[in-house]
């Protein structure tokens, strides 16, 4: 039996369902889409999507690293965009503005700042997951001629995560026991 | 009347040796056909190429398959962010790239991944102003992480 009042019930259903998800879990992935319009202006783009089968997937490849592996086996996805420009001032403060801005919902923290001239504004933020743990996690660097946004979706252990640095997408920020550089 | 009965097992034995070209990623095959068609020009021969690929690929690479085209006219095919959607729309939409990388001067690489059984089948699309490169294979990650700690001494154990 198939009505119109049948047909509205499964998107109403679907709605029910993903408010029912933690908030920490919808939460903790950015919406980053605005920064496509940085490509046209961007003298290298670098996007790094990897989620679902692909997390998966690249787990296997950390099979001798038992420490990096359980780390990506907990996670739901990191995605990584990495925008290069051949002159300063090529994003606006508009563009930086609307990943701030979901930074500063319930749940998230700064866990490290650095703004310098040299290096920009480096900012860590964590997610909490409400149970002391954590749900997400984002570097974000705003230099002058660069933006990178790394949007790591899932429980991280902040301990490990620098077995990942420089895996998988993940830029090296000096996320050991000395904190970002 | 024998001619035909000796073709069945001839015939039957080409249908099963061409299942497995069937379960190849059609993306790659897909690709290449588009941008020859983009191109009007046909992949370099890999002939010899591709034999000396699968002797001398990584242990944990098999089904290497690739295409070269060698001094195009890049404005031929789709451009800038143009091809982005046509790769995509070759590919399929199911599929999203893993790594994407584009650069001011055209400069456009391409990572497709996805599981098939234990290992991983890959698909990589390089082009540049003059060259593209299309190249599909699966990596065993086990066995080719193994390889990559030590490739001389699994060369020599393979007696290479």
């Amino acid at each position: 039996m198939s009505s119109p009042l049948s047909h509205a019930f499964v998107p109403a259903a679907l709605v029910c369902l993903l408010a029912a998800l933690p908030a920490s879990a919808q939460q903790a992935r950015l919406k980053l889409d605005h920064l496509n319009a940085l490509a046209a202006k961007a003298s290298e783009v670098v996007e790094v999507t990897l989620d679902g089968q692909a997390l998966a997937m690249g787990a296997k490849f950390l099979e001798k690293e038992p420490e990096a592996r359980a780390l990506v086996q907990g996670l739901t996805g990191i995605y990584v965009k990495v925008f290069e420009f051949e002159q300063p001032g090529a994003y606006t403060s508009a563009d930086v503005e609307a990943i701030r801005s979901q930074l500063q919902a319930p749940g998230w923290s700064r866990i490290v700042q650095v703004k310098s001239r040299k290096d920009g504004d480096v900012g860590v933020y964590v997610l909490s997951d409400g149970k002391g743990g954590n749900a997400g996690m984002v570097i974000f660097v705003a230099e002058a001629k660069e933006l990178v946004v790394v949007n790591i979706v899932g429980p991280i252990d902040l301990e490990k995560l620098s077995s990942l640095e420089g895996r998988m997408g993940i830029p090296k920020v000096g996320l050991g026991k000395g904190g970002a550089k | 009347m024998i001619g035909r009965l000796g073709l069945a097992p001839v015939l039957a034995a080409v249908l099963v040796a061409g299942v497995p070209v069937q379960a190849r990623d059609r993306a790659f095959s897909r690709l290449v056909d588009r941008l020859e068609a983009h191109y009007q020009k046909a992949p370099m021969g890999t002939g010899f190429l591709g034999f000396l690929a699968r002797c001398f690929s990584p242990e944990g690479v098999s089904g290497l398959r690739m295409a070269i085209f060698e001094d195009v006219d890049s404005r031929r095919a789709p451009l800038g962010g143009d091809f982005d959607a046509f790769v995509q729309r070759t590919v399929g939409p199911d599929r999203t790239p893993l790594v994407r990388v584009a650069r001011k001067d055209g400069e456009r690489v391409y990572l497709y991944a996805r599981p098939q059984g234990e290992r991983m089948e890959l698909l990589v699309v390089a082009a540049e102003a003059t060259e593209a490169v299309v190249l599909s294979m699966k990596v065993d990650p086990e066995r080719f992480q193994a390889w990559m700690e030590d490739p001389e001494g699994l060369a020599r154990r393979r007696g290479h």
